[in-house]
């Protein structure tokens, strides 16, 4: 058993003053409510007088405001109540999200009419994403109602109609002399297809082009692929298949291809239990650290040069011609040697020639086939990193007099300068985009798209595996959907739908056999979401020139030099920055770094030691140094974050920030570092070489890694306490309780002078795998959505004052260069001796007879004791009104010299737009309520009433909490703990299932399962040592028996 | 303490004149006392009232004969029977009442005559409990005692039966008053008991400041002024926002007294979704359009409230055609408003429950135009939580509360209630 010492940064690792300080309480900051009474605004001194003069008004207010008459309510019912809505009963209607190049199968849940919840679809309909969500998709739904949305067609700035936009477009498109461009991402959607092919025939020959341009690349996998197999298509990747994997720079857990689908499919082969007492063995080679790699069971931290030579290495190792100075590469070579056939090798590089190389590796180990299958490849990446130049060079030129984008937005994310500039070349720019971005701002004319939450749609993620978006709501502003604007402009009568439908029959119902009739095909796929053609694929590896492409990565590799060199890479919140107009994706932490609000220079920590990128002193204020990065002559300048695992003189920067063009000005955090990257052989390269120097100016940055600490070293006698625990696959085949043998001890050990509580009914019970978690905050926006919890800015989360209900707690242990991870999340434990119970003077904080420890929020009055005594650290205060629940409080709604530090930044949760996406069953939260995890409450009695209604018991995954359903992996299983055959049931009594500090016997309703590594090699770890001679007494003595 | 204070008075006959009037208010207050046990009958009256409107109106009248006969003097019929196996006629009634069956199983000949002299057997009765059925047989001996209810007029409607406390109030009320009276009296004994014992002793009367000059008195006021103020302080602001009685205007004059009164229609006809979602719908225009296509006149109003429904739904009832585009939906005021942290689900009480529509709203049925019933505050959800049963034994989702169907068997327990399976927990009703 280890007892290793965790840490969540370096500053808890090097126990920094500041950071103790900040540990130690609970809140951040003196409550500045008594500022205001003991230091008035008008003297800076504080008077009885003044205290008095407060008490006067705020009874009388109090009374003003109680004797008011009730407001008339009125209920306003349909003229024609549709069928199938009942008013407080959810819909959920299959659909298909398809975003900034992200695909995800899904079920809208709408009330009222209205969609509030994006659900993943169920596993037999969602072939691709398995049952699975991402933080984007979750977060996706704000996106529908947010105020920076186009709501009618504009020229210029001026509004126009349809019929103006259609008539003087219509006859532009008729008189042009020159092309007409339509720009795009990757369109995935067949039909779409089929509408730009008829608008480009209805154009003329010669007169219509179509560019699809990915903001992340994937250019280089794809031309890779065209010469290894003569298709331009990226293969299905089958990780639940792989028993060796081997990870060259890609983030396939976060960001690469399908993370989604990847994460659930890797999760499979990573859990264990009684039956199944193997897993996978993952092995990661990276530079700039990812979840992926910090979910390695051996991390190769190396620098981006390696990481191509690491690819020349393998090639070598598996092909049997050489081996690498790397002992850790010589040894990653021989495992996947022993597992050819059941082995998977991923490069993340846009290197065409990495990728052959890549692929040459997979070849030679026997993988296609087997862990990688062109029976379904994707459709989901088709961009060209020549589009941009491409357009560029046909408007200077003059061939091209016309651009059409369509959820493209190049002007921002595309690394070729000058766009901007050629489109005032075009006679005509259109730009369909349904909220504003830089493109937009650069066009004549924008004719907005419907949110895909108004638009029929469809399609094919994958091949063969058709999907169907349908309308949850109806149009919310006067926009038009593209299909339809493109179907009118070539001359087509009909809606998009009818368009759809006829498409569907003529080429898709032919290929299955399921239906007789397309009427039952149709109804049903549309219903299903999903429909799945039989395969019709298959490539045969032709090679290429391989030893060409070993030849010019180890030149790729030389080019970028041995010492200080740059990774830009693809944040999992907000993407190639289509994500980043989203306030909960902007706030939710980076699960790597821990940041919101922001991008900025990763960088080691020793390195930063080394040049004095030293960590504010006052940790509270959470300042870091400034550099400026220079890469081929272009710098920019960002706070420098130091991230445990970075090897020395290797730097990240996040793609996706800087918006110049946002709805609100709060959302174009960070800096747009698209312009760094390096154009090679046509392709983006996301690595380059570097240099770096102090600016000597200070930024804020928001972030979270050591709010809310658990534990603090020293404190109540103890070194540490043990939150989280881990072993490696040899000792759990050995033992499956292998770094949980504390546990039976504890649990003996514990006893209380309160009488047990009693579970009649049902005892709702969460346990979490860490083994199959992967920190990627999926579960956070899900329950950010479900539970209508607020977005607070970067201001507030400065101050420690985020109010997510549910954090990833990230742990490093071992030494900072190259350290082990454990994600935990962390959210009310519901504890059965809960310590906050105890101490609410209102009890406003109770135990429920199901288990659930229950916040009223009505009857709370703010004393904060119960966050004070969580040992946990998972309640939240509200310290403003941050959805304005109450009226009254509208005038703090924006900063003035009197009220300095009130927020300023509402990211239009309390707009009545916005406030649309609040969920109805959940209360809005006021200022000075205490709020935190209700176990989506309102799930389980919704559950518990179908059953009632049903006649029936409540069958185990009836209930289903947000995270739960959001989770790729499953790695959260909650049920009840009173139905013994519940699959909670088996984890909650499973060897390697804990409780975090259970030792201070809080009895919590949420456990863990042991994260299991399956490795051999040992790492330094700084060792637990107890401070209590009986403690170690104790140790000693067990350690002689 | 009557008694007591009239042997007292034995020793003072020079003050007998003031003491026989004391003596006479302390007897009408006495008097009071038992008027307020009489109240308390009329909560029972009030209970057995509205008992015998949910489980026996449907078939039984007081008064009049209908599918059961009329009850009125059901007692005395019963008694006249005469006594078996030990127990009274009465008894046998209550047995009856309970389950029918028990007492013509058990061979009592007037309740097998009885139940052979009418062609439909009568329900089953076995949740109500004794008490409830002497409520019920109080109320059927004496169905005109509680008086005719009050005229709805304006918002607030007096005397609408929510919180039962206020006839144990009244009670508690005399009783204190009674107390402050005797206080004043004693004192005035002691006071004069003094004269006379210092008269006695030849001493020089000193002059005494008249009562309600002295300290004392003033300072007992002031408390008791205090006290006063803050009841009632408290008691308004408990009852802020709440709106027992509020009785609207509507846009139509829709009269439920009519539609589920007279007509008998279904509440669920109507507001269909009660059975099943979280609101109970006021129902769309499609839903009066059923059957106001043939009825095109109202007794009350003729055809001018029913024209509001075509104007509001685009029917045009001489051409018989809708114009949907001319529809506009009807803005009825709501009448029932829980605060926005309050979680109710109509479903849970109607569906899960069984709970009648009238146990929350009232007899809509005799409502011309509905007000709220219930005073909707958070004691009264509790009160009925506390004695409401679950359906226990019939729905089978309660079959996973398995210590509680084990003490049901052992007898430890003799019912479920809400709150039992923790219906007065916070987090059923705020989340």
């Amino acid at each position: 058993m280890s007892d290793k010492i965790y840490w969540k940064g370096i500053e808890e690792k090097e126990q920094l003053e500041g950071f103790r300080t900040l540990a130690a309480k609970e809140f951040a900051e003196e409550l500045p409510v008594l500022s205001s009474i003991t230091e008035p605004v008008t003297t800076g001194k504080s008077s009885r007088k003044d205290f008095l003069k407060m008490l006067g008004f705020s009874t009388t207010a109090a009374v003003i405001a109680a004797s008011c008459e009730m407001p008339l309510r009125k209920s306003i019912p349909y003229v024609w109540r549709p069928e199938e809505i009942a008013p407080g009963i959810a819909n959920y209607y299959a659909s298909t999200f398809y975003q900034g190049g992200d695909y995800e199968a899904v079920l809208v849940k709408t009330r009222e009419g209205r969609p509030i919840k994006i659900e993943p679809r169920d596993k037999q309909n969602a072939r691709v994403t398995k049952g699975g969500s991402s933080a984007r998709a979750q977060a996706s739904i704000l996106s529908l109602y947010d105020n920076g949305r186009f709501r009618n067609p504009k020229r210029g700035k001026e509004n126009i109609t349809w019929e103006t936009a259609d008539k003087e477009i219509g006859e532009k498109l008729k008189s042009l002399s020159g092309k007409v461009v339509l720009f795009s991402n990757t369109v995935i959607s067949p039909s779409t297809k089929a509408v730009i092919a008829d608008f480009g025939n209805s154009l003329g020959a010669g007169k219509f082009e179509h560019l699809q341009y990915d903001g992340i690349s994937y250019a280089g996998i794809l031309d890779a692929n065209e010469k290894s197999f003569g298709k331009r298509l990226i293969p299905a990747y089958n990780f639940d298949k792989a028993t060796v994997i081997v990870g060259v720079g890609a983030d396939f857990l976060g960001t690469w291809i399908s993370p989604t689908e990847f994460s659930h499919d890797y999760a499979v082969n990573r859990k264990l239990s009684k039956e199944k007492k193997d897993m996978s063995r993952h092995i990661q080679i990276e530079s700039v650290p990812t979840i992926t790699g910090y979910k390695a069971d051996t991390r190769i931290s190396v620098k981006p040069s390696e990481e191509l030579t690491a690819l020349v290495d393998l090639y070598n190792i598996v092909t049997g011609g050489g081996s690498s100075k790397n002992e850790k590469i010589n040894k990653a070579g021989k495992e996947l040697l022993a597992a050819k056939g059941t082995s998977l090798v991923v490069s993340g590089s846009n290197d065409v020639n990495a990728q052959l190389v890549a692929n040459a590796i997979n070849n030679a180990l026997g993988n296609y086939g087997t862990t990688i299958t062109w029976d379904r490849p994707y459709n989901t990446k088709q961009g060209s990193d020549k589009a941009v130049s491409t357009l560029i060079e046909g408007l200077n030129s003059g061939s091209v007099k016309a651009v059409l984008f369509y959820e493209s937005n190049p002007v921002y994310n595309s690394p070729v300068k000058g766009l901007a500039d050629a489109l005032k070349k075009a006679e005509l720019t259109v730009s369909f985009a349904n909220r504003v971005d830089e493109t937009a701002v650069a066009c004549n004319y924008v004719l907005p798209d419907n949110h895909w939450l108004e638009s029929w749609n469809d399609a094919e993620p994958k091949a063969g595996i058709l999907n169907t978006t349908q309308p949850a709501i109806s149009k919310l502003f006067d926009t038009r959907q593209v299909q339809e604007t493109l179907l009118k402009w070539s001359g087509k009568e009909g809606s998009y739908y009818e368009f759809l439908k006829k498409n569907w029959e003529a080429n898709f119902y032919g290929k299955q056999s399921t239906y007789n009739g397309f009427w039952a095909f149709w109804d049903n796929a549309i219903a299903d979401g999903e429909v799945e053609l039989p395969a019709a694929g298959g490539a045969s590896y032709s090679g290429g020139d391989v030893a060409g492409a070993v030849s010019a990565v180890s030149a790729a590799a030389g080019a970028l030099g041995n010492d200080m060199q740059v990774k830009f890479y693809e944040s999992i919140a907000v993407g190639d920055g289509y994500w980043s107009d989203n306030p909960y994706l902007q706030e939710l932490p980076d699960p790597v770094s821990k940041v919101t609000w922001d991008n900025y220079i990763i960088a080691s920590p020793q390195w930063m030691h080394k040049n004095g990128y030293n960590i504010d002193p006052d940790f509270k204020a959470k300042e870091y140094a400034v550099g400026k990065l220079t890469v081929n002559g272009q710098s920019v300048e960002l706070p420098v974050v130091g991230v445990p695992g970075t090897p020395e003189g290797v730097f990240g920067v996040a793609l996706g920030y800087g918006r110049e063009a946002v709805a609100h000005p709060e959302l174009g955090v960070g800096k747009n570092v698209f312009g760094l990257l390096t154009a090679k052989d046509g392709n983006f390269i996301d690595v380059a070489k570097a240099t770096i120097e102090k600016t000597g100016g200070v930024k804020q940055v928001g972030i979270t890694q050591t709010h809310f600490n658990i534990t603090l070293q020293d404190l109540g006698g103890v070194k540490t306490r043990k939150t989280v625990k881990e072993t490696t696959l040899h000792e759990y085949k050995q033992n499956p309780a292998a770094g949980n043998e504390d546990r039976a001890e504890i649990l003996e050990e514990s006893v209380t002078l309160y009488p047990e509580h009693k579970y009649p009914g049902h005892h709702w019970t969460m346990v979490i795998d860490l083994n199959a978690c992967n920190g990627c905050g999926a579960c956070v926006v899900a329950c950010n959505v479900e539970n209508n919890v607020p977005v607070v800015g970067k201001d507030q989360v400065i101050r420690s004052r985020e109010m997510h209900w549910l954090r990833i707690d990230r742990y490093y242990t071992g030494e900072a260069d190259n350290p082990d991870v454990v994600f935990q999340p962390m959210l009310c434990q519901h504890c059965d001796n809960a310590p906050c119970e105890n101490v609410c003077p209102v009890a406003a904080t109770n135990h429920s007879s199901e288990g659930i420890n229950q916040m009223a929020y009505n009857r709370c009055i703010g004393t904060r004791y119960c966050a004070n005594n969580c040992p946990y650290k998972v309640r939240r205060f509200n310290w403003y009104d941050y959805q304005e629940a109450d009226a009254f409080d509208k005038r703090y709604g924006t900063s003035n010299d009197n009220h300095p530090n009130v927020v300023t930044e509402r990211f239009g949760l309390s707009e009545p737009l916005t406030r649309m996406v609040l969920n109805p069953d959940v209360t809005v939260r006021s200022r000075g309520v205490m709020e935190k995890c209700s176990f989506c409450v309102q799930r389980l009695q919704g559950a518990k009433l179908e059953a009632k209604k049903e006649n029936r018991l409540l069958k185990d995954g009836d209930a289903k909490v947000a995270c739960q359903t959001a989770c790729a992996t499953g790695a959260i299983v909650f049920g009840d703990r009173n139905d013994k055959a519940a699959e909670v049931t088996t984890h909650f009594n499973d060897e390697r299932a804990f409780g975090v500090i259970e030792e201070i016997h809080t009895m919590p309703n949420v456990l863990y399962l042991t994260q299991v590594r399956n490795r051999e090699e040992e790492k330094n770890y700084e060792i637990l040592d107890y401070y209590h001679p009986e403690k170690m007494e104790k140790k000693n003595k067990k350690e002689k028996v | 303490m009557t008694i007591l204070f009239s042997m007292k008075s034995e020793h003072n006959p020079s003050r007998s004149k003031a003491f026989t009037f004391t003596t006479l208010l302390t007897v009408i207050l006495s008097l009071g006392f038992l008027f307020a046990n009489a109240e308390v009958d009329k909560a029972r009256w009030t209970e057995g009232k509205s008992l015998f409107k949910s489980n026996c109106a449907s078939c039984h009248n007081p008064k009049a004969d209908g599918t059961g006969p009329a009850l009125q003097g059901v007692t005395a019929r019963w008694e006249a029977a005469g006594d078996f196996k030990g127990k009274t006629g009465k008894q046998w009634l209550s047995i009856w009442i309970h389950n029918w069956k028990d007492a013509t199983g058990a061979g009592y000949k007037y309740a097998v005559d009885m139940a052979n002299s009418r062609p439909s057997e009568m329900n089953i009765f076995n949740t109500l409990n004794p008490q409830q059925i002497d409520d019920i047989i109080l109320y059927v001996e004496n169905p005109d005692a509680g008086g005719a209810p009050k005229v709805v007029d304006g918002p607030k409607v007096e005397g609408t039966k929510g919180d039962d406390a206020g006839g144990s109030n009244t009670v508690l009320y005399m009783f204190a008053g009674l107390l402050l009276l005797l206080v004043i009296i004693l004192v005035n004994v002691t006071n004069h008991l003094d004269k006379i014992v210092s008269d006695k002793a030849g001493e020089v009367a000193v002059a005494k400041l008249p009562f309600y000059k002295r300290t004392n008195f003033k300072a007992a006021c002031l408390l008791i002024g205090i006290v006063v103020l803050m009841y009632f302080t408290v008691d308004t602001v408990t009852h802020f926002g709440r709106q027992q009685g509020y009785q609207p205007s509507q846009p139509i004059k829709f009269s439920h007294a009519l539609h589920a009164g007279t007509h008998k229609i279904d509440c669920q006809y109507c507001h269909q979704t009660a059975n099943n979602g979280k609101h109970s719908n006021i129902p769309s225009l499609n839903t009066c359009m059923n059957c106001h296509k043939q009825v095109t006149k109202g007794p009350q109003y003729g055809t001018e409230e029913i024209a509001k429904i075509y104007a509001a739904v685009g029917w045009d009832p001489t051409s018989k055609t809708y114009d949907l585009g001319k529809a506009k939906p009807v803005e009825w005021t709501r009448i029932h408003n829980l605060p926005d942290h309050v979680y109710f689900n109509h479903a849970q009480h109607v569906n899960a429950g069984k709970v009648k529509c009238q146990t929350c709203h009232g007899n809509v049925e005799q409502m011309e135009e509905v007000y709220q019933y219930s005073p909707l505050s958070m004691g009264w959800c509790i009160n009925c939580h506390r004695n409401t049963e679950v359906q226990f034994a019939s729905n089978n989702y309660y079959a996973a509360y398995e210590s509680i169907h084990k003490d049901l068997k052992d007898k430890k327990i003799d019912k479920v209630t809400v709150s039992a399976v923790g219906g007065t927990e916070c987090q059923r009703c705020h989340y």
